[in-house]
């Protein structure tokens, strides 16, 4: 019988030679880092243990040179004025880039700033060499700086200062490899996947530690055995300064290889080819039951594949069908299994179908293929098909939703958790509860929608931000409206879409527009259906809710809790946005523009986005407000994930949760949390989003 | 309440009350949340096999080609009838609503079993096994990532007739063909190796062929070709 030697692929990243991650959560050692990068898109949470010390650390592979990593800490009696009952809480951020690959010869150099914002209890940067000198054998040598030049100094590089920049939050770029200067290292191997031993020299003193907090450290060398698991869970326990134990849990996953490939929802209906001459046959159009049934027979097999048939029209030798799409977060797929059912459903005589996705009502684009081409392709590359199929404006195009189509009620009940992250009082706080949500579908542009909220417990109205701030309050009252808000609607709204013209994209939303403002809320937005540049406009007019959350509005003048200052909210808040796709998984916005307390500013945003929808981004906001207007932080910043459920389903869904982690809720830089914005309704049905699945068409 | 407990009450809270969720919108997020205790509880399916009257009733139901499937890495068994036919390839489907795109004898495509074979280029190699000859062709297969995105795997088959006759009989193939192996490397040395029978007149009556990493081997049996 035949033999099957499967070579496993060269995979350099896994078995004996991948990456540990360390205390920090980063590759590394036990506590120092080594120049090792995780496989590109990879995300790495880890728990980690050190004495007093608990660091939870998220680190993302934003390229393949190039990660990011968030960490929050919780040290336990310790002496400090901002510990909160002995815990003193820290929030960090780290960047990594790798300026050389291993290759035989030379060892991977990397270069690493720690804790390179804000005030900086970890405050360090690095300079790192590893080696692997056989299979699973790596050797480590590396410069510290700030902490990582703490022990036991081999030079100094000029005067390194200790004031804090701003309000905190900024940059300490003032003390990037400055001052002392330390060497470590170290050396790991193992013996087989699984397993890892460790030993380290550590040039960090914890001096914060020890002077502040129980810590004794009597050892520069430290200890650690990993244990990773088949599906890259790592579990470390580690002797370090002597006498402090440690130990660390990893949980990695990366959007790039994670779920079932392709799927394993049911199989699409096959093409059916015609019969050859058939297409000649006009006759159907002079019979009114036979377009019906084609009509009947394409609304029932688009259903088979939870797919909306809103109209067709028929030609003689042309088809548009006005599709929309509640289940394939790839649009190829809605796309292709359409087409397949037009195939099957249509007269032979029809050569052209049209396909236009709709979206609240708007038309998002038409996409144009040759049924002959449908039928050839079908068992071919999908690349093929997208080389044959044209993405044109749907403007004026779109046939009109049958009668009986709207109006549409649909409506759930189900439970929900807010949470809120890393406040300096709290690490993390929420409320839980059950929401109902209901959406009334006037016509297919024209949507009333509302949702309700009973918390049944939480901590978030704890968070009363009692501290000044010298801005009106415009988010620092939040934990008013939780605390009041009970049953809380957390947004009713008319919101009525549409396309004022070729390119453009209009939204005008009316109402209790979010938990604490209500008003009107209007944008417009351009983009070609073949462009990766957008631009957007949208200006508001609000008034400041009840901290009930009921259907009150209050004056737009709000009080300070610690100096008295009354300030007024102005009414008109807006901005001009401009997105742009730049490829390879890289995605900017800039919103420039008035902020809900009447600062001006903008937000820049960047993210990787991977072709199933996940994203991992940062952003961050400066307004006209200082600095010290602004408060802790100096200026709003930070990370979002999105993480859509399809992965986790193994079936096609349009369905994603966005977390957002915020540096500190404060009054500057922040903008009104309308629904329905107009960009990422929009791109997904344009070419230069759809491509990126088109393999999906055939699935 | 402190943090632990506010996790543990909410995480609790959350799973008890995604059962109970409802309404007539999108259900996506119940759905997984109901997924994972079932997740959890899942056995392994055991393998399932496919009687002589089963096939007997199937054949008898229909006039079109029949085949009989064997996942080896599930040890499931199955049945496919021909459900549609484009250029020379045959889709086989069955009731779940699973595919396979057959072409002379030689998976080009499946479809719902996780890890799909999306596409391949197979008509060198066909030509190729169909003439019993010995020679290297070209042979592409394409996938598609967890990412969504489209992967390509070349590979190159050295064909090779193995001499032996080796009769064939099932349903209503009744013949005898020679065994032909096919070595298939892609530029990183990763080889697999598919066998068919192949009868006098070029027909394939049993095929054993590598689909995709997810998939590993079926076994195609045509009962009736």
């Amino acid at each position: 019988m035949a033999l099957c030697t499967a070579a496993v692929a060269a995979q350099a990243q896994s078995g004996r030679d991948a990456p540990s991650l360390n205390l920090y959560g980063v590759p590394g050692l036990i506590d120092m880092p080594t120049a090792d990068a995780l496989p590109d898109g990879t995300i790495a949470a880890t728990l980690a243990l050190l004495g007093d010390s608990r660091r939870t650390t998220l680190t993302f592979q934003i390229s393949p040179r190039l990660s990011g990593s968030f960490r929050y800490t919780a040290i336990s009696n310790f002496n400090h004025p901002r510990s909160k009952n002995g815990v003193y809480y820290d929030r960090s951020f780290d960047l990594r880039y790798q300026i050389l690959t291993e290759t035989d010869l030379r060892p991977a150099v990397t270069i690493g700033l720690q804790d390179f914002i804000g005030t900086g209890l970890y405050g360090g940067e690095y300079l790192v060499a590893s080696k692997r000198l056989a299979p699973g054998l790596q050797v480590t040598g590396g410069l510290g700086w700030g902490r990582l030049g703490s022990y036991n100094p081999i030079g100094t590089t000029g005067v390194r200062p200790n004031v804090i920049l701003g309000e905190g939050g900024l940059p300490t770029y003032d003390r990037w490899f400055r001052g002392d200067m330390s060497a470590f290292g170290g050396i790991s191997y193992a013996p087989n996947d699984r397993l890892r031993f460790s030993a380290e020299y550590s040039s960090d003193d914890y001096a914060f530690e020890t002077g502040r907090g129980r810590m004794k450290r009597e050892s520069p060398w430290n200890f650690g055995v990993d244990y990773r698991f088949k599906s890259g869970t790592q579990m470390s326990l580690y002797y370090a300064y002597g006498n402090e134990i440690g130990a660390q849990f990893s949980l990695v996953t990366n959007p790039k290889t994670l779920g079932i490939p392709g799927g394993i929802e049911s199989s699409p209906l096959p093409v059916q080819p015609r019969v050859a001459g058939s297409a000649s046959d006009l006759g159907w159009t002079t019979d009114p039951t036979r377009k019906a049934s084609a009509q009947t027979g394409l609304t029932q097999l688009a259903a088979k594949d939870d797919l909306i048939i809103e109209a067709l029209q028929l030609e003689p030798t042309r088809a548009t069908v006005r599709l929309r799409n509640p289940r394939y977060g790839a649009p190829a797929q809605a796309i292709g299994r359409t087409a397949r059912a037009m195939t099957r459903s249509l007269p032979a005589s029809v050569e052209e179908f049209v396909i236009v996705p709709v979206v609240n009502g708007m038309p998002m684009s038409a996409v144009v293929l040759k049924r002959s081409d449908v039928e050839a392709l079908e068992h071919e590359a999908a690349s093929e098909i997208l080389a044959r199929t044209s993405i044109v404006d749907a403007f004026g195009i779109a046939p009109k939703a049958d009668p009986g189509v709207y109006p549409k009620f649909t409506w759930s009940v189900a439970p929900y958790v807010n949470l809120s992250f890393f406040d300096p009082d709290n690490p993390i706080s929420g409320d839980a509860g059950v929401r109902a949500k209901g959406k009334f579908e006037i016509t297919p542009n024209i949507i009333l929608s509302g949702s309700v909220t009973k918390k049944l417990t939480g901590n978030l109205d704890q968070v009363v931000r009692g501290d000044k701030s010298n801005l009106p309050r415009v988010r620092t009252d939040r934990g008013l409206y939780s605390a009041q808000g009970d049953p809380a609607i957390e947004h009713l709204t008319l919101a009525m879409y549409g396309r004022p013209g070729k390119n453009l994209y209009g939204r005008l939303t009316l109402g209790y527009l979010e938990t604490m403002y209500a008003g009107a809320s209007a944008e417009l937005l351009w983009k070609p259906t073949n462009s990766r540049l957008a631009f957007g406009a949208e200006v508001n007019y609000i008034l400041r809710r009840d901290f009930d959350q009921l259907f009150g509005v209050q004056d737009m003048i709000t009080t300070d809790p610690v100096t008295g200052a009354r300030r007024e909210i102005p009414n008109v808040n807006g901005h001009l946005s401009a997105y742009y796709d730049f490829g390879n998984g890289y995605h900017g916005q800039v919103d420039v523009g008035r902020y809900l307390a009447g600062d001006y500013g903008a937000t820049l945003s960047l993210d990787r986005e991977f072709a199933n929808g996940w994203r991992v981004g940062a952003y961050a906001t400066v307004t006209n407000a200082s600095f010290e207007d602004f408060g802790e932080g100096s200026f709003d910043k930070g990370l979002r994930f999105t993480i859509p459920i399809a992965s986790f389903l193994g079936k096609p869904s349009r369905q994603a949760n966005t977390i957002t982690l915020q540096s500190l809720s404060r009054d500057g830089g922040s903008r009104l949390n309308v629904n329905g914005r107009l960009y990422e309704q929009v791109r997904d049905y344009h070419e230069p989003d759809a491509a990126k699945t088109w393999g999906r068409f055939w699935r | 309440m402190n943090m632990t407990g506010l996790i543990k009450t909410a995480t609790a809270f959350a799973a008890v009350l995604a059962l109970s969720a409802c309404g007539n919108g999108n259900r996506d997020a119940a759905a997984m949340l109901k997924a994972i205790p079932a997740a959890f509880a899942a056995k392994k399916a055991g393998p399932v096999g496919v009687s002589a009257e089963q096939m007997a009733q199937v054949l008898t139901s229909t006039q079109a080609p029949v085949n009989l499937f064997v996942w080896e890495s599930t040890k499931a068994q199955f049945l496919m009838v021909e459900i549609e036919r484009n250029r020379g390839h045959q889709s086989f489907g069955n009731a779940a609503r699973q595919l396979i795109v057959i072409k002379d004898g030689v998976i080009t495509g499946s479809r719902g079993l996780g890890g799909d074979l999306m596409s391949s280029d197979a008509d060198a190699l066909i030509s190729q096994v169909r003439r019993r000859a010995a020679g290297n062709v070209p042979y592409t297969m394409r996938f598609l990532t967890p990412e969504d995105v489209t992967t390509t795997m070349n590979l190159n088959c050295a064909v090779t007739p193995l001499g032996q006759q080796v009769p064939v009989q099932a349903g209503e193939v009744n013949g005898t063909g020679e065994a032909v192996n096919a070595v298939c490397s892609n530029a990183d040395g990763y080889t697999v190796t598919n066998t068919f029978i192949v009868d006098g007149h070029g027909r394939i009556l049993t095929t054993r062929q590598w689909i995709s990493q997810t998939i590993g081997f079926l076994t195609v049996q045509p009962l009736r070709l």
